[in-house]
């Protein structure tokens, strides 16, 4: 990247405050879908989602009005003051489809291995260093999904095991890596991935994962995972193949 | 079975003719660049950095005619050029029919060095005189993208100088593959000649991996054309999930 001026020059321009916009739109809701905000937390201050973002007032300001549009949070004057969180975003299905399609295998395959390398190494530091009341935290959060009656109950039963996995590791740099990737992809694998027939392989899965790492048997762990992941993404990629290519074996 | 082995037959004439056509060019661009170098080339015997900038024209040309390759251009061999170090002149696609010249660190000692000669797609095409294709890889310090290249030799006065050729994105590359292999009804990849795949069209063949040992009624089929060691590998379809 060593020439910035042409080609590069577009990609680097500034972006239009329109994008950033919902770029902060996105952000917040996909950290809602995925549970790392909740209903009833308080967002920073005007200013200070400002200074977080790196963007112009009127940008936030735009942002925090789709979102009060669309009932995800409110504002409210007075001493107890300040703008929380009440609703969650509804999945937009559509945009999420659109961005599995511009996905190409290459970085479908990418995305695959980052997951792996990630939670193989979580599993690692999870046998040298979880206690077995670790081990059944984890258990109890893999069978939350037993209970999942949603697409989006079991998404985020999906997610909440899997930054579990990141968080018994103790590791906060894996949690981060892990909550990006789960950011960038669980709401399109959910999309692709129904309830009826995936909630009950995915739980079987986690749960395949949990009694492998409670003996200390890395490699079946390691296995357990690598198998889960592959699955994830072999749907994903025939879900993209299917929407952009209709033709061949997927429509025999 | 048999409908298999027909539609990997076909897929294979399709993707043959497609490389034939890009090689082709590449051997155009060669002689072209040859031309150019004659004509800028001074008394000196041995070409100058600056004498290298002539071939724009001719990168430019085949990057307009062919439009998945991301750049083109040579690179020179240590012994073609004033320097002793050799050359990478190489254009890359920019908006609206322009070229970027690319620079590369030739400098040894430095992080960001571009070893070249290590690369099979130079060693590979200056030793035999064939055409070759290298990858899918990464490119550090290069393009820094998940690129194959093809290589053309170039030759002054008979004698080869260096390699001549482009370098395509497998994300792009994907785009004239894909629905190619998507015709056929089995799970299916164009592999290299390592076995490493390049496209798959299932979530069974995922680009990068290499295609392992297979079930004795998978069917491989060389791509015919300019002799690059690619091949169809298909098998009847297996959903694993």
């Amino acid at each position: 990247m060593s020439d910035l001026s042409g080609v590069h020059s577009q990609v680097f321009r500034p972006l239009p405050d329109i994008l950033r916009a919902e770029a902060i739109v996105d952000r917040l809701s996909t950290a809602i879908t995925l549970g790392l905000l909740r209903r009833g937390d308080q967002l920073p201050v005007e200013n200070q989602l400002t200074a977080m973002f790196g963007v112009a007032t009127a940008t936030v300001r735009d942002a925090l009005l789709a979102l009060r549009d669309q009932g995800i949070i409110e504002t409210r004057r007075g001493r107890s003051g300040g703008t929380f969180i009440i609703g969650s975003p509804r999945a937009n299905v559509e945009a999420l489809q659109e961005r599995l399609q511009k996905f190409s295998m290459a970085e479908l395959r990418d995305m695959e291995d980052e997951h792996l390398a990630t939670s193989l190494a979580a599993a690692q530091l999870i046998i040298e260093r979880a206690f077995p009341h670790d081990i059944d935290r984890l258990e109890r959060i893999a069978r939350t999904m037993g209970d999942a009656t949603t697409t989006e109950s079991c998404l985020r039963a999906d997610c909440r095991f899997q930054a579990e996995l990141a968080v018994l590791s103790q590791s906060e740099r894996l949690l981060a890596t892990q909550m990006r990737l789960l950011t960038e992809s669980i709401e399109i694998t959910w999309t692709v991935l129904t309830v009826e027939s995936d909630k009950e392989w995915t739980m079987r899965d986690h749960l395949a994962i949990v009694t492998a790492l409670r003996e200390g048997n890395l490699a079946a762990a390691q296995l357990a995972i690598r198998d889960h992941i592959s699955r994830d993404f072999y749907q994903l990629v025939a879900a993209r193949l299917n929407m952009l290519y209709p033709v061949g074996p997927a429509h025999e | 079975m048999n409908d298999l082995r027909d539609a990997v037959e076909r897929a294979s004439t399709s993707i043959g003719n497609w490389y034939s056509e890009v090689y082709r060019d590449l051997t155009v661009m060669a002689l072209a660049c040859e031309r150019n170098l004659r004509d800028a080339q001074g008394t000196s015997g041995k070409f100058s950095e600056r004498d290298l900038r002539a071939i724009q024209p001719a990168s430019a040309a085949f990057l307009s005619r062919h439009t998945i390759p991301m750049a083109a251009g040579i690179v020179l061999g240590p012994g073609g050029i004033d320097n002793n170090i050799g050359a990478v002149e190489w254009w890359r696609r920019g908006d609206a029919g322009s070229t970027h010249r690319i620079v590369f660190n030739l400098s040894p000692a430095d992080p960001g060095f571009y070893d070249f000669v290590t690369y099979e797609w130079f060693t590979e095409v200056v030793t035999t005189g064939m055409p070759a294709i290298q990858g899918p890889y990464l490119d550090y310090a290069g393009m820094d993208k998940y690129i194959l290249t093809s290589m053309v030799p170039l030759s002054c006065d008979g004698v080869i100088i260096g390699t001549a050729g482009c370098d395509t994105e497998v994300r792009e590359l994907e785009t004239i593959i894909m629905p190619i292999l998507r015709t056929i009804p089995g799970d299916a990849a164009l592999v290299s000649k390592f076995d490493r795949i390049v496209v798959g069209n299932s979530g069974r063949f995922l680009v990068g991996n290499r295609i392992g040992a297979l079930l004795k009624d998978s069917i491989r089929r060389e791509i015919r054309g300019p002799g690059l060691g690619l091949q169809i590998v298909a098998a009847p379809r297996n959903d694993q999930y």
